[in-house]
Formats: C-alpha cells, structure tokens, sequence
C-alpha cells in the first residue's frame, strides 16, 4: 500500500470520526427545558434577580439576617420566622439565578457572585423546607451543567512518557560491480516530555523525545552477504498530534506527526571498493495513535508510516499526566 | 538489549490485561461476563434473546433506522428472522462469516483469496426457569486449510463447532458437558491470535468434555476437563484439562489467569497465562493477555517454550464503530533469539443489527539479531451477518 493509499485511509477514518455523534444518533436529545419561575409574585414585588436581591438589602434587612444566620449554622430557622412574601421571592431569586448559570457557555462569562447567591438562597430554601423537590431538581441540573463547563474549558496539562519504540532504516551498500540495500530492523526506548491543550472533546498535544536503541542490519540480496547486529542508534523525535477524546475516561483518538532525528552508523566493510551511502537521519512521519487514561496514568499506542520511503514506525509506551 | 525491550514490553501487557469468546471488548459496554448475551458462559456461539436486543440497542449503529422507531422497536425485530419468539424453549440462529484476505499488500508477490469462514446454523433447546438447562448445537461448514489437514482436524467439509448439555442448578453454578472451546484466556476474534494459537485454543481446537462455571463473589471462571475432539484419530486427541479465572477489580475490570495441561501419544502441552480487561466507558476497552506454552515433544524432536502477548484497544468515537489497535507478540523458541511483533489497526463496524463489517491491516515485523527482513502486510476484509 503506497503512501496515498496509506494517508487516504487514515483521512476516511479521521472524516467518518469528526461527524458529531449527535449527528447520527436517530433521536436528537432535546434541548434542555429551562426552569419555569414561579407566577405567584405579586406585581408589586420585585421581578428581576438583582431587584430581589436589592429589595431584600433595603425593605427586608432583618429578613436577610436571620436568613445569614441560618445559612452560616448560627440559628435555625422556619418559614414563619420570614416576612410572607419572602419565601416566593427567595424561590424566584432562585430559579432565576439557575436559569442564568444553565444559560451560561462558559464558567469565565458568569457574574461574578451569581454561584455564591443561588447557593445562599438554595440553603434558604431548604432551611425553610419550602419547594423541595423543585429546589432539588434544579440544583441536580445546575450541577451537571457546571460540571459540563468545567470540563469544556480548555487546560494545558503535562505529560512524563516512556515508549517502547520500532523503526526500520534502510542504506546502500555500493561494491565495485553491484549494489544491495541494507536494511535494518531496530527497536528502542523514547523517553520524553509533552505538552497538552484539551478539553473534554478534544486534545493537541507536542511531545519532545528522546531515542535511543539498536538494531541488526543485514543485506536484502544475494550478490553481497552483509550482516551486522546490536548496531546502536540514537536521536530524538518531536510529536504534534490532534486527538478526539472518544470516551468519559478520557481515552483518544487521533493523528499525530512527528519529525524525526535519528543517527546510526553502518560499519563499512574493510575493502575500500566498498561504501555505505545512509538516509538522511532528519525524516517525517504520520501516525495513528490512542491515548488511554487510568487517572493520571495513560497507556499509548502508536501506528505511524514514513513520508516518502515505504516503512512503519510504531511505539508502546505510558506516561504520567501532572 | 532487544531480550530486555522486548521483557518490557511483555510485562507492560502483564499489567495492563482479559477473557473471552465472540467479542470481550463489550466489557467497555458495562458487560464483563459473556453469560449475560451468549448460552455458552464463555462466550461464543447462539445469543441468547438480551444478547440479540443488546447488539441491536446497544451495539450496532442507529443511523440507518427509520426515524419513527424507538429502541423497544428495534429491540423487537432482533429475534430469528427478524421475529419475537413465541415459545419459551427453542432458540435457532444462522451465522455466515466471510473474509477477503490479500497477502503479501504491497509487494509484487501480493496474493487475495476467499475464505469463507462460517456458515453454521445453531439450535438451542432450553428449559426451567432462566433457561437453567439447555442444551446447544452449532453445525455448519467448515474451511478446510493445510494447517487443519496437517493435525487432522476439522478434514470434514461440515462439523460441529459446539453441541452440549448446560444445567445450572443455582444462578452461580453452571455444569456443561460435550463439545465445546477449551476455558483458557482471553477469547479474542482473531483466530490468528498468537495467544490462541500457541497454546492452541483456536477456531479447530474444541474438545470434548465437562466444564463448571462458576460465577459469584466478585470472581467468574470455568475448570474444563476434557478427553480431546473425539472426531479425531485416538493417539492425536488431547487429553487433560484447563481453566480460567478473573476477578472484578473497580468497576467493569477484570484480571484473570489461566492453565491449561494436556498431552496424546505425541506432545505433551503445559501453557498459563495472565490476562486483563479494562473498560474505559462508553464502549471503549483496553484487553491485555501475556502467557507461556511449553510443549514436550515425546520424540524429543520439536520440544520448545513459546512465549505470546496481545494488546487490543477499542476505541469507540459514534454509536457502531470501533476503532482498533491490534498488537500481537510471539516468540516461539524461547532458545532462539527471533521474536515477531505484529501491529494491526483495524476498523469494526455495525451498521445495523445482525451485521457486522471489519477491516484489519496487520503489519508483521521480525526481530533477529542476524538477519533483518523487510515487514510483511496483509489486509482482511470480513464481513458477518446473523439472523
């Protein structure tokens, strides 16, 4: 399988991938119902969640102490300790405070305060044991959605791997009459460092590594018997992927490119009718990798082809995300 | 340095690693015991009817549904021909695997063929409450291939795979005698598994004998007795006995080890090994088994220690389609310095229920101090399909 094949491939399975999940699932999730406020408050009452909060600053301040009190565990308190209207108000503060962190994109674009008072009047309401169910229900709901921000954000982690890695390496024996291509199988150990953007659906990540194994090499012909094992290499290898993280755990997907920068060197043969002609040690690769996550340790597989020459490179490795 | 990479990556495996017949990669699904879709509790062989309502829910992809049907409509259709049973004690399945596989991808020596796999018809009776006894057949055509004529088995262009007698007296506690795949590792698809086929538990290696499954505590596993395929000449059968044991660890892993002792008139067979199966949630699974076979050759021609790994990742982006990464090690004479790694990625995909697509690209790579070989390719195109 040439190169295009090989990269025709691996873009098809890319493509079919990047089609959101949502996309093909036969029944769309429905939107998230947003929380109904109570019509219960009278008109002359404040409406709006900064009115409320306001009005019970200024026409209500021993209403908001007692309700202090009870949140910080210092008394208890029931609904009848409260002005009448207090309890709708509360609640309405509540549901409206909620609507606007379910509305929210992103936990950066929330006011400032906003997760701090829906909890206070989310205490109060349960202190006062007043619309518990709907209390609970949207508290869940809150929860999740938050919880779901969190995990959008996007965040740099860093990564401490070590793989086990295999490549083959190919050179030219030139005799006085004929030639033969020397091939070399090797395998070795990549310890090294990365770097990660991602949020819960996606993740690029640059790795920086170092390279150091060995190999036997022997001639691909018959005209010149060629054979040398345990010849050393040695290099470092710079890695930038894209990856879908394909499941709650964490686990990835995705295509990787890595610029290599191996040395090792054929030992050429005594008679001096004969040379080594060796691939350039910088070369590129394209590889498919999965990542899979155990906490803060992952387990990696990688899958690669060299541009240009028709050869694998494949690694095995673990590593510890901090 | 290469024995010591290679050590490496063995134990790597050793602690990642599972069991399994049809597909223990569904552990990632919530699955961890092949009992809960297959009559065999080992997996393998005639679902059962939340098997087939769990490949069509769960498993196979939604995408080519109408869109006016719920998961209780396609759940219904899964059954014989596309059928609600109407009775309680006959279940019937037919099963047709074929497979295109091109050697040599690549080089001028490339060669396709045609091999159809299976094409089988199963029956299974069952009776008391939970189905506790039943008895199961599975009969069908048989690909007869050099290897299979070589050891004498499966030479018959039909053959059964499985027929047995199952009683489970208590939910934990099941007793299965006849014909039937040896309890021993991880169960993998791909017959070509080296952690099948070097301590031979592959696709012609059934025996005839009694197992016990036990399942319950925390811990699920067989003990197999057997007396060797009685189809097959007397002084080939391969009498002993085998078993395998896992035990949940957190939720939906299991780690599990296994043993297996059995000789005939001409080797003797000694191999164990240990295994792991990690679900990583949404479908998504990570298999490790890592073992050793020791076979004495009664001749003393032949007699060597064999040493096998296998990795399989399953990754699962939409509802249907797996992705994975197949890496399967082998050195076969643990006194030779030549080892063989072999890296396939591959692609599994259900379109819909009672179908099943894959493509596998195995990369194979010899690792010989002496003598360094160009990677050999080959390509599988599989198709499979149940009603």
């Amino acid at each position: 399988m040439d190169l295009k094949t090989w990269g025709g491939l691996l873009f098809a399975i890319f493509f079919l991938w990047m089609i959101p999940a949502e996309a093909r699932t036969r029944t769309p999730t429905p939107p998230k119902p947003r929380i109904k406020p109570p019509q219960r408050v009278q008109i002359a009452l404040p409406v709006t969640f900064s009115e409320i909060l306001t009005y019970l600053e200024e026409r209500r301040p021993n209403d908001l102490r007692l309700m202090k009190d009870a949140v910080s565990g210092a008394k208890a308190l029931s609904k009848k300790d409260l002005s009448p209207e207090i309890p709708d108000l509360i609640f309405r503060a509540y549901t409206l405070g909620s609507n606007e962190l379910l509305n929210a994109q992103s936990t950066g674009s929330l006011p400032k305060n906003l997760q701090r008072n829906v909890q206070f009047q989310k205490s109060v309401l349960e202190k006062i044991e007043y619309q518990e169910k709907e209390t609970d229900e949207i508290s869940d709901r809150v929860r999740g959605h938050l919880a779901d921000l969190e995990a959008s954000r996007w965040r740099f982690r860093r990564r401490a791997f070590f793989e086990i890695i295999s490549w083959q390496t190919e050179a030219t024996l030139q005799g006085p009459v004929e030639t033969t291509t020397l091939l070399a199988t090797n395998l070795g150990l990549s310890p090294g460092i990365g770097f990660s953007y991602e949020n819960r659906r996606w993740a690029s990540s640059l790795d920086l590594a170092g390279i150091y194994g060995s190999g036997g090499v022997s001639s691909q012909n018959s005209l010149i018997t060629y054979s040398q094992s345990d010849v050393a290499a040695y290099g470092a290898k710079a890695t930038f992927g894209f990856a879908r993280v394909v499941a709650s755990s964490g686990s990835e997907l995705g295509l990787r490119a890595s610029a290599l920068y191996i040395k090792q060197s054929f030992t050429v043969p005594p008679d001096p009718s004969y040379s080594i002609e060796q691939k350039k040690a910088l070369s590129g690769t394209i590889s498919l990798f999965s990542r899979w996550r155990f906490n803060r340790f992952y387990l990696q597989t990688d899958f690669g082809r060299y541009f240009g020459r028709p050869a694998t490179i494949w690694s095995l490795g673990g590593g510890l995300t901090f | 340095m290469r024995s010591l990479l290679l050590g490496i990556l063995a134990v790597l495996g050793v602690q990642a690693g599972t069991t399994a017949h049809a597909y223990p990669h569904f552990i990632g699904h919530g699955y961890p015991s092949c009992l809960n879709c297959h009559f065999n509790p080992l997996g393998n062989g005639p679902l059962t009817d939340y098997g087939r309502a769990v490949g069509a829910d769960g498993i196979a992809s939604g995408a080519f549904y109408p869109k006016s049907w719920n998961e209780e409509k396609i759940g219904a259709v899964s059954g014989f021909l596309f059928r609600e049973p109407r009775q309680d004690h006959i279940r019937t399945q037919l099963n047709f695997r074929g497979m295109e596989m091109i050697r040599g991808l690549g080089s001028a020596n490339s060669q396709s063929s045609w091999i159809t796999m299976q094409a089988s018809g199963q029956l299974v009776l069952k009776f008391l409450t939970d189905d506790r006894l039943l008895l199961s057949a599975d009969f069908g055509y048989n690909p007869i291939s050099p290897q299979s004529q070589a050891a004498g088995a499966g030479n018959q262009r039909f053959r059964s795979r499985e027929h047995y007698l199952g009683f489970r007296p208590v939910a934990g506690l099941g007793i299965y005698a006849g014909f039937m795949d040896k309890a021993y590792g991880i169960r993998v698809a791909e017959h070509i598994a080296y952690s099948r086929v070097i301590p031979g538990v592959t696709q012609n290696d059934q025996t005839h004998g009694v197992m016990v499954h036990f399942l319950g505590g925390g811990f699920e596993g067989a003990v197999h007795g057997f007396t060797g395929n009685l189809a097959q000449s007397r002084d080939l059968r391969q009498a002993g006995f085998s078993s395998m044991v896992e035990h949940d660890f957190f939720k939906d892993h299991r780690i599990g080890a296994s043993f297996l002792s059995s000789k005939n008139d001409y080797v003797k067979i000694l191999s164990y090994s240990l295994h792991s199966r990690f679900s990583l949630n949404d479908g998504s699974a990570f298999l490790v088994e890592y073992g050793q076979t020791e076979k004495d050759s009664f001749s003393g021609v032949g007699s060597r220690i064999s040493r096998y790994g296998l990795i399989q990742t399953y990754s699962r982006p939409i509802r249907g389609l797996y992705i994975i990464a197949n890496i399967d090690y082998s050195k076969s004479d643990l006194s030779a310095e030549a080892s063989t790694l072999r890296w396939g990625p591959g692609l599994q995909y259900f379109p819909i229920q009672k179908i099943e697509l894959r493509t596998d690209l195995y990369n194979t790579r010899t690792f010989n101090p002496g003598q360094s070989t160009q990677d050999s390719w080959m390509l599988l195109l599989q198709s499979h399909i149940w009603i």
